[in-house]
């Protein structure tokens, strides 16, 4: 099932598709969503993601990043308003292995099982409405091989669906070979695609 | 469990001063170490089970570790080897069963705050009397088998033992640190090794003792001892991987034979924590444990 938004503008129809398609139930609790965006629409596309699930559902949000570092992100949440007491950031970019109150610092974004451990921990921990979005696929297939990857969203896939926690991850459409996105189309249950 | 409340309810009543809260306290804390022995304990078709209390870890067997087993500890530098003895020694002592740590490498200042570290009172257990260290040279225990080898061939009467235990004190839980370190006494006479091998194997078996044996490998071992034939005289090998990515490392550990029990025949995550080791049970390792190049 493939869902098309076009042209989606700051704040507007980017929420409104959400709107549609989760109020609409359309998007139910522990489906693997693709998320895949023009790298230019990236951050906006997230930060939409975020203000939907946190300002209008309440959830809480576990965000897996291996593109920008927890600092950079949390500047750029506060600036749009974001509750950031709301996100969890497992970052596994900054050269940091620190841990402070509301993030984990895995060291590289080649340490998928240590990604693997602290995502399932923190959602487990989390006692209210969640939702895990992981930032993104592609910049992962800079540092791992394909099968790898396969390997862990298919694992992160069924823990998620067994938690029944949606789980969103996004793909930079000029990053990734049209056959990843192909062979990625098997493990989730809807695609967005923003053009 | 009422005739040890009775039992304990007696102790108290012949002692003079008797303060009520205090006595309610005591009782219930033995009562509780029972209740945790007991849970520590499985028995199964009249076999013994043990625990080795480390998070994640006995969730690898179907029931737990045979008791009286020999087992290789194997995994190269770092990789969580001796913390994983350690831990299963602390674990053990701190519920009343004895233990003992022999080191053939480290200080028994080393370990102890080896141990400290991971927030383990290794002196109180030590003063409880519930755990031991003690350093061995390899060279003694090379000399050690040149008089078992005379004691086979007839020319000595009395019995030697391939270890010394201190006196009067017979553990439930052995840790040898390390088969690598006593073999490299032997270098030039494998084959006296090999003897010695047998003899502590044998010695370890006969004493009842669970005994936990470390070996030095690679980081990603084909072979899982000095010889080789550790492997098959053990009851059980456990393998600690160090899996190297780019500048990071992955810790994982694999369960790859125990004589007499079903286990879980992956390789599974593993973190070196504050706390000790935790062992991730369902948490596959991808990419697999080989180094990239």
């Amino acid at each position: 099932m493939v869902f098309v938004i076009y042209n989606v503008k700051k704040g507007e129809r980017m929420q409104k598709f959400l709107k549609g398609k989760i109020d609409g139930k359309k998007i139910k609790e522990g489906n693997v969503v693709l998320l895949v965006t023009p790298a230019e629409k990236l951050i906006e596309t997230n930060t939409e993601l975020l203000k939907w699930y946190i300002s209008k559902k309440k959830y809480n949000v576990v965000y897996v990043t291996v593109n920008k570092p927890f600092s950079t992100l949390i500047e750029r949440f506060q600036r749009e308003k974001i509750e950031t007491s709301k996100i969890f950031i497992i970052d596994a970019i900054s050269p940091s292995t620190t841990t402070t109150g509301n993030a984990i610092f895995i060291g590289s974004p080649k340490e998928l099982t240590n990604i693997s451990i602290s995502t399932t921990s923190t959602i487990k921990k989390l006692k209210t409405a969640k939702i895990l979005v992981f930032d993104s696929i592609s910049t992962l297939l800079v540092y791992n091989k394909f099968e790898t990857v396969k390997d862990f969203i298919h694992f992160i896939s069924n823990k998620m669906k067994a938690l029944k926690v949606t789980f969103v991850m996004t793909c930079i459409r000029e990053m990734t070979d049209e056959k990843v996105i192909a062979e990625l189309r098997a493990f989730v249950d809807e695609i967005i695609e923003i053009e | 469990m009422a005739k040890l409340k009775r039992k304990l309810l007696k102790k108290v009543k012949n002692q003079k001063n008797l303060d009520m809260s205090k006595i309610k306290a005591k009782i219930e804390k033995e009562l509780e170490s029972t209740k945790t022995l007991k849970k520590e304990l499985t028995i199964k078709d009249g076999k013994k089970y043990i625990k080795t209390g480390i998070p994640g870890f006995d969730a690898l067997f179907e029931r737990g570790i045979p008791r009286g087993s020999a087992i290789l500890v194997a995994g190269g530098a770092g990789s969580g080897k001796t913390i994983f003895c350690l831990q299963t020694l602390a674990h053990h002592a701190s519920n009343g069963k004895k233990c003992f740590y022999m080191s053939f490498e480290e200080s028994n200042e080393k370990l102890k705050n080896h141990m400290k570290d991971f927030g383990w009172d290794a002196e109180k257990l030590i003063k409880s009397g519930k755990l031991k260290i003690q350093r061995y040279s390899p060279f003694e225990i090379s000399r050690s088998v040149e008089a078992m080898l005379a004691k086979e061939k007839g020319e000595l009467l009395i019995d030697i033992q391939p270890v010394v235990l201190p006196e009067g004190f017979k553990p439930d839980f052995i840790v040898l640190d390390s088969l690598t370190a006593v073999a490299s006494a032997f270098i030039g006479r494998e084959d006296s090794y090999r003897v010695y091998l047998e003899q502590l194997f044998s010695f370890f078996e006969t004493m009842g003792s669970t005994s936990f044996l470390i070996t030095e490998t690679k980081q990603i071992p084909d072979i899982f001892s000095t010889t080789g034939v550790e492997e098959f005289l053990a009851d059980g090998v456990f393998v600690f991987y160090n899996i190297k990515r780019g500048n990071c490392k992955e810790s994982a550990i694999e369960v790859l034979k125990m004589r007499g029990e079903k286990h879980q025949k992956k390789i599974v995550a593993m973190r070196i924590t504050n706390e000790g080791i935790v062992v991730y049970p369902e948490q596959e390792v991808f990419g697999g444990v080989r180094e990239e190049k």
